[in-house]
């Protein structure tokens, strides 16, 4: 068409206009990123997630508290005080006092060593840290009855009067052994990240490898360190597969919270078995609340780290 | 002090990165280390400083062997390419990290760390900021800092890693000049490391030309561009002139 061609050459801004009239229906939805979907693919989402939780999750969370108050607060905090209970919740406070210290140790070793030094043998070490979470726990406490008990070296431990399955070191071990990844894998992916630079001035300027460890390399690890710990607790007190293996269940003696649990409950003692199982659903809480406030101040200490653009 | 890089060998399992590599420095000259990328100027830098050894070869300070001298006895300032400045702390407490972690008997008193850093924020002419954060600060401040925190160590020699390399250009300029000034000041023997012929040429006293793990050419920048000691010295700085 010859006249629009002349209007065209004349006024620059005619052909997006005729295009945009032409193809109107295909014009691009306004303000809002191309990445994002349509509000019903969005709600219905984010429905099924919350629906999701809700079911299994959330109510069996419910569930756990309303079981233990049923009866009242009287039957509640007798169930938490008696003998049994008081002595299973000495029993995993003291398992978890020595195992997530133990791991604590051992996670940031393994991680500074994985982290900042090429080494033979690297990439076995990372897969043996990740054992645990691969081996079902019952597997787990067998190992140690078989290492400690009757077929192993039980009948030398025996003879020097030394008890380790069916008793609390078996626990510690059991314990021990389930909770490792923990610390360690929540360190190595951040000490990785941040390479080693900061540890080359730190020395640079004088500091010895402890100084650098202790004022450069821990402090920019922290929050990912106490989340670690947290999760490794959380853990270490409420694992029953391995524990329950070795443990022998011998009530005010080998017998922690989770193992505790199911004694009560296989007696059909609800309310009791539901109000110690409270304990470990408050721990599972508190745990997710200070994890929430770590993950805040980490997220926001990583958006500080971006280079600021600009001069 | 005078550096001095007798015949440094370095390999990276079947990489050669420093072929017999030697060079001299007067003391108080600010000598540029130049080379396209993978030249072996950054391992040169690093073994000078004590961040790496070489498998064979000498590094002499002041006519004293110091090659297997550990980094922390070195008193060398190091300025990081990405200035690795302790993110979780204060530019105070950055500046006045290699003052507080001295041993006992050479530590200064708080007042005299205190004194120090804002002498050397005065000298960084960032005299206010000491309370912020790295992540809070513009590239070209930075820069500042991380120099700063070198120089708190009252080094022997001041090394520098592609000090300008991530900032944007008219910042670059300006901060080169800035630190020419400054290294003239202070009178420290100065080692920097670039791939930008123009910033070399600019602020260098002497310049060493980098290629393939060999040194190409030593001299002053009119000596390098007027008399390229071989084809890859001039055809490497063809088109770049002294202002």
């Amino acid at each position: 068409m010859p006249v629009e061609s002349a209007n065209n050459r004349s006024l620059g801004f005619s052909v997006i206009t005729n295009v945009q009239i032409i193809e109107g229906r295909a014009r691009p939805p306004k303000g809002r990123p191309a990445i994002r979907d349509s509000l019903g693919i969005r709600l219905g989402l984010i429905l099924v997630a919350i629906l999701f939780l809700a079911v299994f999750v959330l109510v069996p969370l419910i569930v756990v508290f309303t079981e233990a108050l049923k009866k009242g607060l009287g039957v509640y905090f007798a169930s938490l005080t008696e003998p049994a209970a008081l002595s299973a919740i000495e029993l995993t406070l003291f398992v978890a006092a020595i195992a997530v210290p133990a791991n604590l140790f051992f996670g940031v070793a393994a991680a500074w060593a994985i982290a900042k030094f090429d080494f033979p043998g690297k990439s076995l070490l990372i897969t043996l840290i990740d054992l645990p979470f691969a081996v079902s726990p019952v597997i787990a406490g067998l190992i140690y009855i078989l290492i400690f008990g009757a077929q192993g070296l039980g009948p030398f431990l025996q003879e020097h009067d030394i008890k380790i399955v069916f008793a609390v070191p078996g626990i510690v071990l059991a314990t021990i052994f389930v909770t490792f990844p923990f610390v360690a894998r929540e360190l190595i992916p951040l000490m990785q990240a941040q390479g080693s630079e900061e540890e080359q001035a730190a020395l640079s300027l004088g500091a010895s490898g402890w100084q650098t460890f202790w004022r450069v390399t821990l402090p920019n690890v922290r929050w990912g360190l106490l989340y670690g710990v947290l999760l490794c607790n959380a853990r270490a007190m409420g694992e029953f597969g391995a524990v329950s293996v070795v443990s022998g269940h011998i009530r005010g003696l080998t017998n922690t919270i989770p193992l505790h649990v199911e004694i009560l409950y296989n007696e059909y003692k609800f309310s009791a078995a539901f109000a110690v199982a409270s304990l470990l659903a408050l721990l599972s809480l508190v745990t997710l609340l200070i994890k929430s406030i770590a993950t805040w101040n980490v997220s926001a200490s990583a958006q500080l780290r971006e280079p600021s653009t600009g001069k | 002090m005078k550096i001095e890089a007798k015949d440094l060998v370095r390999t990276f399992g079947d990489y050669l990165a420093l072929d017999k590599v030697s060079l001299k420095t007067e003391d108080g000259e600010l000598v540029a280390l130049l080379g396209p990328s993978g030249s072996g100027k950054t391992t040169l830098l690093r073994i000078i400083a004590g961040l790496d050894f070489p498998d064979s070869g000498n590094v002499v300070f002041d006519d004293q062997d110091s090659t297997g001298l550990k980094i922390q006895k070195r008193r060398v300032g190091f300025v990081f390419q990405n200035y690795a400045l302790f993110r979780h702390m204060t530019v105070y407490k950055n500046i006045a990290f290699g003052l507080e972690v001295a041993p006992g008997s050479r530590r200064l008193s708080r007042a005299q760390i205190r004194d120090r850093v804002f002498e050397l924020l005065g000298l960084i002419q960032l005299p206010s900021l000491e309370g912020r954060f790295p992540a809070q600060l513009s590239g070209g401040q930075r820069q500042r800092v991380a120099l700063a925190r070198a120089l708190a160590i009252e080094p022997r020699i001041l090394l520098l890693d592609e000090p300008f390399g991530t900032l944007d250009a008219m910042v670059r300029k300006e901060l080169r000049l800035w630190v020419k000034e400054l290294q003239r000041r202070l009178k420290i023997t100065t080692l920097f490391v670039t791939h930008d012929q123009d910033e070399a040429l600019e602020i260098a006293d002497r310049i060493v030309v980098m290629n393939n793990g060999r040194v190409e050419q030593i001299g002053t920048p009119a000596a390098v561009c007027d008399e390229p000691a071989s084809p890859f010295v001039w055809e490497f700085l063809r088109g770049h002139a002294i202002y």
